[in-house]
């Protein structure tokens, strides 16, 4: 028996697949994180195939272009093409059933599923064979400059996303393109809805997450523009503590994950302001943390069945590199390695039950764009199925509520300094008034 | 700011006086001939120049002026004299009757524009979009104008592409070479900038030296002081004169006015020869790739400013069609071909510097984009490249792991001093306290080092990328193009290949 929430998920994928099958040449989906935007877009895939369509996969990583490989032919048992780069290295462990080709030229004729990524897809020649579909994942990673190389490869489009993720990586000042009619480094389909009466997209919302539990889903959609919820039932996720030795100031804070599953930790900002960029004290007291959980001899229920907590589980998230290398550095060497520590771009599309979070403005005292953006504390909060600790220099609240953006806002474009100071704001502010800060 | 920055200048600081930064000089400096120096004063509230000066060379400076920076045929004549002296020096053969084939044109050296700061950058910027598409006043005029419009275009088009040797910012130039123990503010400054290298002795005499330096403006704006107290009340007596019929008094006041203003720009022309001299006589040497980035600039623009000019020289003037806009780019194509060429330039500049820098490499190191370490050891196995099946040499990298890194699986280098030879990382592991990585180098770098050779790999250039993608972008005959590239403002699905239903079922009425 289907829930509520499950069926209107279906209602969603059922409208793409009838949305393709009558040939709607442009498709747009809005997902929250974890609400199986891939397998929306495989199922798009199967059906189209079934038709006996020639249909292209854009992913926006190699790894993310695997994935989907082998994630199609385990789920519907049919051949796909692995079209990958001719220069760089050859795709690895994948399943039989995928074809791995790197010129255009060599791919079959005849109805086909051809994986790429946007740059292979985008620098390749014209097939001789064109495509009729064009499907994007994760297609806010994908700039408008990238989606116009995709002219040459099909005529009709459908693009599935997360318009909380980081926006696509812009190296330069593209100032210049902001008030553009369609600036090239925006992400395509955030572009192509907004020009809807000429586009017209037919846009879909997926309504719920089967990652966050619910009071994570209520707290992140603040930082989207369309409603959804949890898709986890009651009694589906937990977080129980078993015995431990001696005591430790770390205590509180996981004792939190027991009754809910996001938790803020605040160190005290040293006198003369916190240090710039590498803050190791904040990157002990991450690790700290996860040394502690690991001792707690911790149990999870997912998806209503209970497990020991292993190392693995845990993840730990920061947007500066060098504050990276010293939380993996403060690991306790056994585990360091089971333990993925990296950026928020690299975790983008990746979950772990438990994950560790440096907040992106602790220590940034005078937080600029780049600082006030919410899609990095978007996507750090929406990387844990069970629990989330971020843990910040206890600056953050005074410095937030304190600022005055600079006016970088474009004519007609969106404040996003003064959006980004507000939604943190709501964001640390939701924790402090629900209890769940705690002090070290 | 960073917390190497932070700690540079506070080493600037305790020094009392600026140090250098980077062990090489990253700007090419064209030979005099191809150089000018140019500079504006404004009049408050005003979009266009009072006075321009400029020098070509080692020639004396030309200052010029109007008696009132509001009257529009004054400064448009000042304009028009700038815009054929400045066109020229770019190779524009519109003005000087010259007969040019548009695709093979004489070739002519890196030639530059050295301003004193940022803010005579947006003057060349309010010039093209003044003068862009004039047709005010006479003709033969309105035509030099325009010309100087797209010309002021192209070059505020082009200071805003990362690693040009165009147009210069002499003060930025300072800034990127040298640390100063001033705050950011000061720091625009160029009199400021010039008195703390240029002064012997400690931190306060520079600094007194410096904030002496700070009382003269060098924007493009006047002291408020000089222009309220000594140059309004010269051009109210100009004004009131011409109602008056005084011409003496109107002759009197002109020249005064163009006395202090010209005074003015010589003194900002004189501290960008100052800095040119600062800089070449640097003990460091020019980076060699400096010289790649000269011909980039070269060629940038031949293909944006000289094609155009002698394609327009051939009717007259140059079409409407042919002026880009200064403010963005309208057509979707053109947009993002301009951003992948941006995007190009931005990494060719970053990545040929790096090769003969140390300074450069350290800060790349510590970024973590490059990686030094030593080759613990070189073995043979199948290449996991895309295009090879064949047994390659393989290297194991080991460096530190307390640095941070962005090398990934798949990424690109290069072994310093040998940008032309791919390293492709097939692994990276983290043992312990240290990195280790999996090399396969080009087939060309095999058997070239020694096991516990020291190894430092650069981030490989892929600005050939940008330049292929930037071309792709302006294609638009693939069956997506109805909806990547139609205009902004049309509706998009009228090109959607296949009959639209209303037709189909009006074909099957017919049938």
């Amino acid at each position: 028996m289907k829930s509520d929430v499950e069926l209107r998920i279906d209602e969603v994928r059922r409208a793409l697949l009838e949305a393709v099958l009558s040939n709607e040449p442009l498709t747009i989906v809005k997902a929250p994180p974890g609400s199986g935007k891939t397998r929306l877009t495989l199922d798009a895939a199967a059906l189209l195939l079934d038709e006996k369509a020639r249909v292209a996969i854009v992913a926006q990583t190699n790894s993310q272009a695997d994935d989907i490989c082998r994630r199609f032919v385990e789920d519907f048992g049919a051949n796909v093409v692995r079209f990958h780069s001719g220069t760089g290295l050859r795709p690895s462990g994948l399943p039989d059933g995928v074809q791995l080709v790197s010129k255009s030229a060599w791919l079959p004729t005849g109805p086909i599923v051809a994986v790429g990524t946007s740059a292979k897809w985008g620098l390749t020649g014209i097939p001789a064979a064109r495509f009729d579909w064009l499907l994007v994942d994760e297609a806010w990673q994908l700039s408008y400059a990238d989606f116009m190389l995709m002219q040459k490869v099909a005529p009709r489009f459908v693009m599935v996303g997360d318009p909380g993720q980081i926006l696509p990586v812009v190296s330069i000042d593209a100032s210049r393109w902001e008030v553009a009619d369609t600036p090239p480094h925006r992400p395509a389909p955030q572009i192509l809805i907004e020009q809807h009466e000429q586009t017209q997209p037919r846009v879909l919302e997926l309504p719920a997450t089967w990652r966050l539990p619910p009071d994570s889903a209520l707290v992140v959609n603040e930082f989207y523009d369309f409603k959804f919820e949890s898709a986890v039932g009651p009694g589906e996720r937990s977080f129980s503590i078993g015995q431990r030795e001696g005591k430790s100031e770390y205590d509180p804070v996981i004792e939190m994950l027991e009754s809910g599953s996001m938790v803020g930790v605040t160190l005290p900002t040293p006198e003369g302001g916190p240090p710039l960029e590498e803050d190791r004290e904040v990157a002990v007291a991450a690790a700290e943390l996860v040394r502690r959980i690991l001792s707690s001899d911790v149990t999870l229920r997912i998806d209503g069945e209970d497990r020991a907590l292993e190392a693995a589980d845990i993840g730990m998230v920061a947007t500066h590199r060098v504050m990276n290398t010293r939380m993996r550095e403060a690991l306790p060497p056994p585990v360091a390695s089971e333990i993925m520590v990296d950026t928020t771009e690299r975790w983008q599309g990746l979950q772990r039950p438990i994950m560790i979070a440096i907040h992106p403005v602790s220590g940034v005292t005078d937080p600029g764009v780049f600082d006030l953006e919410t899609q990095r504390l978007c996507v750090m909060a929406s990387r844990h199925q069970i629990g989330l600790i971020i843990v910040t220099r206890d600056h953050l609240p005074r410095t937030l509520h304190e600022l005055t953006p600079s006016a970088t806002q474009h004519p007609g474009r969106p404040d996003a300094s003064g959006d980004g100071r507000e939604k943190h704001e709501q964001f640390w502010g939701d924790l402090e008034r629900a209890g769940r800060v705690v002090a070290l | 700011m960073k917390s190497r920055d932070v700690a540079e200048r506070l080493r600037a600081y305790a020094e009392g006086r600026p140090l250098p930064s980077g062990a090489t000089i990253t700007v090419p400096i064209a030979e005099p001939e191809d150089r000018i120096v140019l500079s504006f004063v404004r009049m408050g509230g005003e979009s266009l120049p009072w006075g321009i000066g400029y020098q070509l060379g080692e020639d004396p400076p030309v200052l010029l002026s109007a008696p009132d920076g509001r009257q529009r045929d004054p400064v448009g004549d000042m304009c028009a004299e700038l815009s054929k002296v400045l066109c020229g020096f770019l190779g524009s053969p519109l003005l000087t009757g010259e007969a040019v084939d548009p695709d093979n044109p004489p070739p002519l050296p890196l030639r530059q524009i050295w301003v004193p700061n940022r803010s005579h950058i947006e003057m060349i910027h309010l010039l093209n979009l003044r003068y862009s598409r004039t047709q005010y006043g006479d003709p033969a005029r309105s035509l030099i104008l325009r010309a100087l419009g797209r010309a002021s275009g192209f070059l505020f088009r082009e200071s805003e592409r990362e690693g040009q040797a165009t147009v210069i910012d002499a003060s930025a130039v300072l800034r990127d070479h040298f640390v100063f123990p001033a705050d950011d503010m000061r720091q625009q400054h160029l009199g400021f900038l010039l008195a703390m290298m240029n002064t012997d002795g400690s931190f306060d005499e520079r600094m007194q030296a410096a904030e002496a330096a700070e009382e003269f403006s060098v924007s493009h704006t006047l002291t408020p002081e000089l222009e309220r107290d000594e140059l309004s009340p010269l051009v109210e007596a100009f004004n009131k004169a011409e109602g008056d019929g005084g011409a003496e008094v109107q002759a009197a006041a002109s020249a005064a006015v163009g006395e202090i203003i010209d005074a003015e720009n010589r003194r900002r022309i004189d501290l960008v020869n100052e800095s040119i001299a600062l800089l070449m006589k640097d003990a460091r040497q020019e980076n060699k790739g400096a010289a790649e980035l000269a011909e980039d600039s070269i060629r940038e623009r031949d293909c944006y400013y000289r094609w155009q000019e002698t394609t327009g020289a051939l009717d007259g003037d140059v079409l409407p069609h042919l002026t880009t806009s200064a403010l963005t780019d309208g057509v979707p194509a053109s947009a993002s071909k301009r951003y992948y060429r941006m995007l190009a330039a931005s990494d060719k500049a970053s990545v040929c510097l790096l090769h003969d820098d140390p300074e450069l490499q350290k800060v790349a190191v510590a970024e973590g984009d490059a990686i030094k370490g030593t080759l613990a050891a070189v073995s043979r196995a199948p290449s996991l490249k895309s295009d090879s099946d064949t047994e390659v040499e393989v290297w194991r990298v080991e460096a530190s792991a307390s640095l941070p890194s962005r090398i990934r699986e798949g990424a690109k280098l290069c072994l310093a001093g040998s940008p032309d030879h791919d390293c492709i990382v097939t692994e990276v592991a983290v043992d312990g306290e240290t990195r280790v990585l999996s090399i396969e180098p080009d087939k060309k770098l095999a058997g070239s080092l020694q096991v516990e050779a020291d190894v430092l790999l650069l981030p490989a250039s892929v600005a050939f990328f940008g330049i292929k993608k930037g071309k792709e972008a302006k294609n638009s005959d693939g069956p997506g193009a109805w909806l990547t590239h139609a205009q902004p403002g049309r509706p998009r699905r009228r090109g959607l290949n296949g009959p639209d239903v209303l037709e189909r079922v009006e074909e099957l009425r017919g049938s």
